[in-house]
């Protein structure tokens, strides 16, 4: 009966279902997760309060689902001189790439069942892209927030948005050249083929300084503290300042979802993706090291948020260009030279 | 496929069209996005990914921001048609015309449409990268480091120029 059910288009269609109800799930729970965080460091309790049925509390766990239909039941407010089509559009536009880029991702050991080959990412391993893919969807998710400021029709909303734009596409740069020494170590663009590379030796301890460039750059990509100049809820005003309801929870997911993403790319690059000793010679216990690993990595993101202060603008900059470039250029020199010399 | 390239070769012509004709600048680059955005997923259905993704990740991640970032710091105003005068807009359509049919013209008589039949994708959908990267480091080795010399020296002169004079 199983067996009958198993071909790959089936296959296709169950792991295009569960990857999305996973990751939304993952940006769920890691709203949950930012907050009681937050309290954790900070030495408070936190939201515990909401409970499921009245009677369970899990710690909150179910305030994400209460803060959603908040959201969903709040009056939708456009503002007088905003562009109408944009301003409804520009949360769609920073929504799709942010989902979209999981789907290169390989997040378990592939298979074999009765001479099939199954493999556990959505786009299939063989398009040989496969790094270029997230780079080419994830520059994309600038437009949410272009666009979303400047329809706003809000001149603070049009300086955060110009900010946010700067940052992202500086740091772009330095991300996508520590990613070339991954490249180059493995010789393929195939997300599978830097996993298989990684078995044995994670890449980041022959590329720890690509690794350092990559992640902090994952930070300024995904507009988080201490690079959060897109929104600085604290002070500076930021690019989705008249957004409200359902609209900002749209690009409060995206920032969620871009983190999921951000972390099972640097998991599969340099960690090893789903590599692990022993768990990996099961199916279920590839995939279970790689959503571990994932956690690990988001909560260093909530973990760097509560500990930092944010920099200075002209600080990011100078950071960027002066420091990040230079080094994954470093790395990547480094890199070629080790592997013209090793043959 | 061939739904998809009608699909998108609809997309990428009628926002060309609308980047000249609307009225706002930003409205404008934004349809030149999607316009860029339509080519990449016709690169798509000719089996070039990797294309696809230089188009996505240059043009549509890159270019169009600093575009946009231009036209949002300059004074913004809506293009208005009465301030020229008719025979420049007969002028510009009759060069249009003629431009567009010389372009059309080389296209039909050149050598890449006689071959047509001969041709067959680079590599496909799996050899793509390998296959250009040993092109352009073999055969065009020499203008491509010409090229990223010429870059260089555009950039150079490009911060020389707005640079301030102390």
């Amino acid at each position: 009966m199983m067996a009958k059910l198993l071909t790959p288009e089936v296959f296709m269609i169950v792991k295009v279902v569960a990857v999305f109800i996973i990751v939304l799930t993952m940006v769920a729970v890691g709203t949950w997760v930012e907050r009681r965080g937050a309290a954790f460091i900070q030495d408070r309790v936190g939201p515990n309060r909401v409970a499921l049925f009245g009677k369970f509390r899990i710690m909150g766990l179910t305030q994400p689902v209460a803060d959603g239909i908040k959201f969903f039941f709040k009056e939708d407010v456009i503002p007088a001189n905003a562009d109408r089509i944009l301003f409804v559009l520009s949360p769609i536009i920073a929504f799709i790439p942010a989902t979209m880029t999981f789907a290169a991702i390989p997040f378990g050991r592939p298979f074999d069942v009765s001479g099939v080959h199954y493999f556990l990412s959505i786009l299939p391993p063989a398009t040989n892209i496969g790094v270029l893919y997230i780079f080419a969807i994830g520059s994309m998710g600038v437009y949410g927030i272009i666009i979303g400021s400047w329809s706003s029709n809000n001149k603070w909303s049009i300086l955060g948005g110009m900010r946010a734009s700067a940052q992202v596409i500086s740091y772009e740069l330095a991300m996508t050249m520590a990613v070339v020494g991954v490249v180059l170590s493995t010789g393929s663009l195939q997300m599978d083929k830097i996993v298989s590379a990684q078995t044995g030796l994670w890449n980041v301890i022959p590329q720890i300084l690509g690794a350092l460039v990559f992640y902090v750059s994952m930070f300024a990509e995904t507009n988080r503290l201490p690079f959060d100049f897109a929104e600085g809820e604290s002070e500076i005003i930021g690019y989705h300042t008249e957004y409200g309801s359902m609209k900002f929870s749209m690009f409060a997911l995206a920032e969620y979802a871009n983190m999921v993403t951000a972390s099972g790319l640097f998991v599969t690059l340099y960690l090893g993706g789903w590599h692990f000793p022993w768990l990996d010679q099961f199916i279920w216990g590839s995939i279970l090291a790689f959503l571990l690993k994932i956690a690990v990595v988001l909560w260093t993101f909530v973990w760097v948020r509560w500990t930092l202060p944010r920099f200075r603008y002209d600080q990011l900059m100078r950071l960027g260009w002066k420091v990040m470039i230079p080094l994954s250029l470093l790395n990547m020199v480094v890199v070629a030279i080790f592997l013209a010399y090793r043959g | 496929m061939v739904i998809a390239f009608y699909i998108l070769g609809f997309l990428a012509i009628f926002s060309a069209i609308m980047v000249v004709s609307s009225e706002r600048p930003i409205v404008s680059g934004l349809y030149l996005l999607l316009c860029f955005v339509a080519v990449a997923g016709l690169y798509i259905t000719l089996s070039a990914p990797f294309v696809a993704a230089m188009q996505l990740i240059v043009y549509s991640g890159a270019i169009i921001v600093l575009i946009l970032f231009v036209i949002m710091l300059l004074n913004q105003h809506r293009e208005s048609d009465k301030k020229r005068p008719k025979w420049v807009t007969a002028l510009s359509i009759v060069a249009a015309v003629l431009i567009g049919w010389g372009v059309y013209f080389t296209f039909i008589t050149s050598k890449i449409v006689l071959s047509h039949g001969k041709m067959s994708p680079i590599g496909g959908m799996n050899g793509n990268v390998e296959q250009l990267a040993n092109v352009l480091f073999s055969r065009y080795f020499i203008p491509f480091e010409v090229i990223s010399v010429l870059l260089i020296a555009a950039i150079i002169s490009a911060v020389f120029i707005s640079k301030k004079r102390v």
